[in-house]
């Protein structure tokens, strides 16, 4: 162990003086893949890591826009209950098998029921209700309704090996024995809390990899991400605290790389019960849930002054939002803006909805899941504060805070969503519909909100295969939910990566890190 | 503790009235670094107790401090919000030029402003703007903010922000530019232009420097010491009276009483005490009240077994043999006789457990498990800063850690010389 490191920071010095096409790179990872099965745990650090093993049909690209994977051409047939995919023909998979319909099929009907899982991937695959195989790289997907979204769904499916994974556990993954891919990298060793070593396939159909082997390395704590950075003992990290971003900047051995993620940071309010737990009057007695009044909900965000959030708490590494996605992703509406910083139109709403004294109440947030997320929740306390509402912070360790805030145990919560799809459906299903988690919807409505009318245009979207039909519809229910408070959209992630000089990265909205997004500089 | 039978040397105040409480006063302040000790303890206490007098702010007060005013260095000014106005620029559709008065947001720095705009190629537009009084461009030191531009847009001035769609432009070069549109691009938009005054009124001053919050360093040291040492003594009065208790019980009763309570507590001690209140406030859940109950049971037993040792030595003596002869009752002979005498050992005890239950706070408040976030004690404020130390914000963790410091210090300092001058087996000579 000690003397790979020394080797591995002696290849970085000798390196640095004399560029060279191959080289090791070691990778810092902000937190623990918990696998390297593909199909265990839809969580962004496995899906990032299995990316370089394995791959979709179709690829998300940097800014999630789909690409051509294994797929070459996608379409829907005549018939708008059937997709039909061509297959690429000179793909093989790391022990040399070819790579052919059958493997789609079959990672089709493994995906959806790894047993044990603890997040899985079968809300992209429930759809699905036969695959059919034309030939050996044609595939079909029979569906009961018309899936626009069936290019979207398909790009975070990894495709694994028939041959090799077969009857195999999430354990055989773990151990490399099924872990058998057609990336560009392919599985050398995995040492849970310590290390996940890959190399470089050389049978790769694409571009050849850049590197000779990627080493990642779980380093939760960030100053320790960033002391390895400095010493040179870890060529990329990521997720650089925003306090060191400026003196990094001004560092010549790292440079610094910066990129909007499909993340946005939001409030969501209990809108739903008659008495929420953690609001009362300021006496301490027990008051009906003032959130129901959507003119609260309203006053709660005219009075977050985000252009403050975003300078004095995240460094000016956000972007202040006003709806669930940042601009240029699908299904955004442009006519929204940033709820500008009003707190005296704030507490005119309070006093109009019947609170000119305000309430207390009680706000949650996890600590440390969310660049900053403590300190942004402090701050908009301060806020509310400001207009009468005597806040509480209370942060809980990530690890129970998810669980608790679903079993709808908080009146006012900040969390974050990440598009997976990379378009705004995703968030209104998850967050906005009404809570109908049998059909998908709601599934992550902590707040019980509900719309009606919102609910019938999404749902109308959600068939509708015309694009520019579909994100009008989308921007349109965008628009009622946020007018009508369903949540308070506070600020969009910007992610930083560092790297050590010499290595660029190529800022993905998804937050992955890969392997495949450093490159040398020239 | 036969005090009476100690020599005496140097008489400064008259033999005749000296007592033991004096004599021990004369014996404690022979030691200048004691005294030293006692005089910064006193001042400590005296800033925690008198905190909300002293401190500028109260930091616990959501409403009193300001994001604004996050991570100003030590010595700097917390300044109101600068004036700011923002020039809204109609620009109408292609192929048109336009020229328009602008309504004005506030009257500083602009009282008023008039746009002109020139379609000078299908997707290029020139802008020019007459500002009045145009001197005051020159007192704006921050760049004006242009927001409002289609996607893709251009300006020729200025440099658009790394990842946010507006545009940098610096004040001499506002009053005239042109924007290069996206191609395909149809129609008229509405530019913003947002002009900022460069700094605004002073506030206050951060003497100490401000945290991530905004919360004034020098108040919430004070704050925080009064967290530090209330929860200190609190538990450690509570833990020496439990201690006591348990502790005379056992040495009085002997036997298998005796042999029980100290097996208990030695079970209590070999589990180290901040695992203990680690556990316990994991389970507890955050607040002052249960960050006390959490160390008087991780230190109770500290105190029991010097109040059984202390009360063993007192139990073989004399006197309680003489109070047993006289038909005393065991209550009566406990706390009026043998307590008495076991309560200097304890008072060195004491002061060295409050001087750990105020460090076992600031570790558990570090560790993000002592005080809530909006309340932070000196632990929870080192805490904090911790993260800020790699990009050179020092104030906000080494502050703390040096009040924490020198209070730690200072307590064991009139803890050591207590013992030194109630114990004469330590006794050295003067």
């Amino acid at each position: 162990m000690r003397s790979r490191l020394l080797m591995a920071s002696a290849f970085v010095v000798s390196f640095a003086a004399a560029p060279a096409a191959a080289e090791d790179l070691t990778i810092a990872l902000a937190s623990e893949p918990t696998s390297v099965d593909p199909h265990y745990h839809n969580l962004t650090p496995n899906n990032a890591l299995t990316r370089h093993i394995f791959e979709p049909l179709i690829k998300q690209d940097e800014n999630q826009s789909l690409e051509p994977g294994l797929a070459t051409e996608w379409g829907v047939t005549d018939d708008p209950l059937v997709w039909e995919f061509k297959l690429r023909e000179d793909v093989t998979f790391h022990d040399g098998t070819p790579f052919t319909a059958e493997d789609v099929a079959f990672t089709i009907e493994r995906a959806p029921d790894v047993p044990n899982s603890p997040s899985s991937f079968s809300l992209y695959i429930n759809d699905i209700s036969e695959v059919e195989i034309v030939d050996d790289h044609t595939v079909r997907f029979h569906t009961e309704e018309p899936v626009p979204l069936m290019a979207n769904n398909l790009s975070t499916i990894a495709i694994i090996s028939k041959k090799n994974a077969e009857g195999a556990s999430t354990e055989d993954f773990n151990s490399g024995e099924a872990t058998v891919g057609t990336g560009p990298y392919q599985f050398a060793s995995y040492t849970p809390g310590e290390e996940v070593e890959m190399e470089a396939y050389d049978g790769y159909w694409g571009d050849e990899p850049q590197w000779d082997s990627l080493t990642f390395r779980p380093i939760t704590s960030a100053s320790a991400r960033v002391a390895g950075l400095l010493s040179g003992d870890i060529d990329v990290v990521e997720a650089v605290p925003t306090n060191d971003v400026a003196s990094l900047e001004e560092n010549e051995d790292v440079s610094i790389w910066q990129g909007i993620s499909n993340r946005v940071i939001y409030i969501h309010l209990d809108s739903d019960r008659e008495v929420t737990p953690q609001i009362t009057a300021k006496d301490g007695s027990e008051i009906e849930n003032p959130l129901r009044d959507s003119r609260v909900r309203k006053a709660l965000s005219l009075a977050l002054d985000r252009e403050s959030i975003v300078e004095d708490v995240m460094e000016g590494i956000a972007i202040p939002a006003g709806q669930l996605l940042p601009e240029g992703f699908f299904g955004v509406s442009e006519d929204i803006e940033v709820p500008e910083y009003q707190p005296e139109r704030a507490k005119e709403l309070l006093a109009e909805a019947g609170y000119e004294d305000g309430f207390k109440m009680t706000v949650h947030g996890p600590a440390g899941r969310y660049i900053n997320d403590e300190q942004v929740l402090q701050a908009a306390a301060q806020m509310w504060s400001r207009i009468g509402i005597e806040t509480e912070v209370e942060t809980i360790p990530v690890s129970v805070y998810f669980g608790r805030a679903s079993d709808l145990e908080f009146s006012v919560m900040l969390v974050g969503w990440g598009a997976g799809s990379g378009e705004a459906s995703s968030p209104l299903r998850a967050l906005l519909a009404t809570y109908e988690p049998d059909a998908g919807f709601g599934a992550t409505n902590r707040g019980r909100y509900s719309n009606e009318e919102m609910d019938s245009l999404l749902k109308e979207a959600l068939v509708t295969v015309d694009n520019d039909k579909r994100q009008d519809l989308l921007a349109e229910a965008t628009e009622i939910a946020m007018e009508d408070v369903g949540l308070i959209p506070v600020h969009f992630q910007v992610n930083t990566w560092g790297t050590r000089d010499g290595l660029k990265y190529i800022p993905r909205t998804d937050e992955y890190t890969l392997g495949t997004s450093v490159r040398p500089t020239d | 503790m036969t005090i009476q039978e100690t020599q005496v040397q140097d008489e400064v105040v008259p033999p005749a009235k000296d007592t033991p409480f004096r004599r021990t006063l004369r014996e404690f302040a022979a030691s200048r670094v004691a005294v030293v000790g006692a005089v910064v303890l006193l001042l400590i206490i005296f800033a925690a107790v008198f905190a909300p007098w002293i401190a500028p702010q109260n930091p616990y007060d959501l409403n009193e401090i300001r994001v604004e005013h996050s991570r100003l260095e030590p010595g700097a000014a917390g300044r109101a919000d600068p004036e700011s106005q923002s020039l809204p620029v109609p620009i109408s559709g292609e192929g048109e030029s336009g020229r328009e008065t602008l309504e004005l947001s506030g009257s500083v720095p602009f009282e008023s402003a008039e746009a002109s705009w020139e379609w000078v190629a299908p997707e290029r537009v020139a802008v020019s703007l007459d500002l009045q009084p145009e001197q005051n461009l020159k007192t704006l030191e921050q760049e004006l903010r242009v927001e409002g531009l289609p996607r893709g847009a251009e300006l020729s001035v200025g440099e658009k922000h790394d990842f946010r769609n507006f545009w940098l432009v610096a004040p001499d070069e506002i009053t005239a530019f042109e924007v290069q549109l996206p191609e395909g691009h149809e129609g008229g938009f509405e530019l913003e232009i947002r002009a900022q005054q460069a700094e605004g009124e002073i506030e206050q001053v951060y003497w100490l420097g401000t945290d991530g919050q905004g919360r004034d360093m020098f108040s919430a040291i004070l704050y925080g010491l009064r967290i530090s040492i209330s929860v200190g003594v609190f538990s450690g009065a509570l833990a020496l009276t439990i201690g006591l208790v348990v502790g005379l019980t056992a040495a009085y009763a002997g036997g298998r009483i005796d042999a029980l309570i100290m097996r208990i507590v030695d079970l209590q001690l070999s589990f180290p005490a901040i695992l203990v209140a680690l556990l316990l406030l994991a389970i507890l859940g955050r607040g002052p009240d249960k960050v006390i109950l959490a160390l008087v049971i991780a230190q109770w037993a500290y105190y029991a077994r010097t109040a059984r040792s202390a009360g063993l030595v007192e139990r073989s003596k004399e006197y309680i043999e003489a109070a047993r002869c006289l038909a005393l009752s065991r209550w009566r002979i406990v706390l009026r006789h043998m307590l008495p005498n076991c309560i200097p050992p304890m008072i060195v005890v004491g002061t060295v457990q409050v001087a750990n239950a105020i460090a076992l706070e600031a570790t558990l408040s570090f560790l993000g498990l002592g005080m809530p976030q909006t309340e932070p004690s000196l632990g929870l404020l080192i805490s904090n800063g911790f993260d800020y130390l790699l990009s050179g914000r020092y104030w906000i963790s080494v502050f703390p850690g040096i009040a924490l410091l020198v209070t730690i210090v200072a307590i064991n300092l009139v803890g050591d010389r207590l013992r030194e001058v109630l114990n004469p087996r330590m006794r050295r000579d003067e």
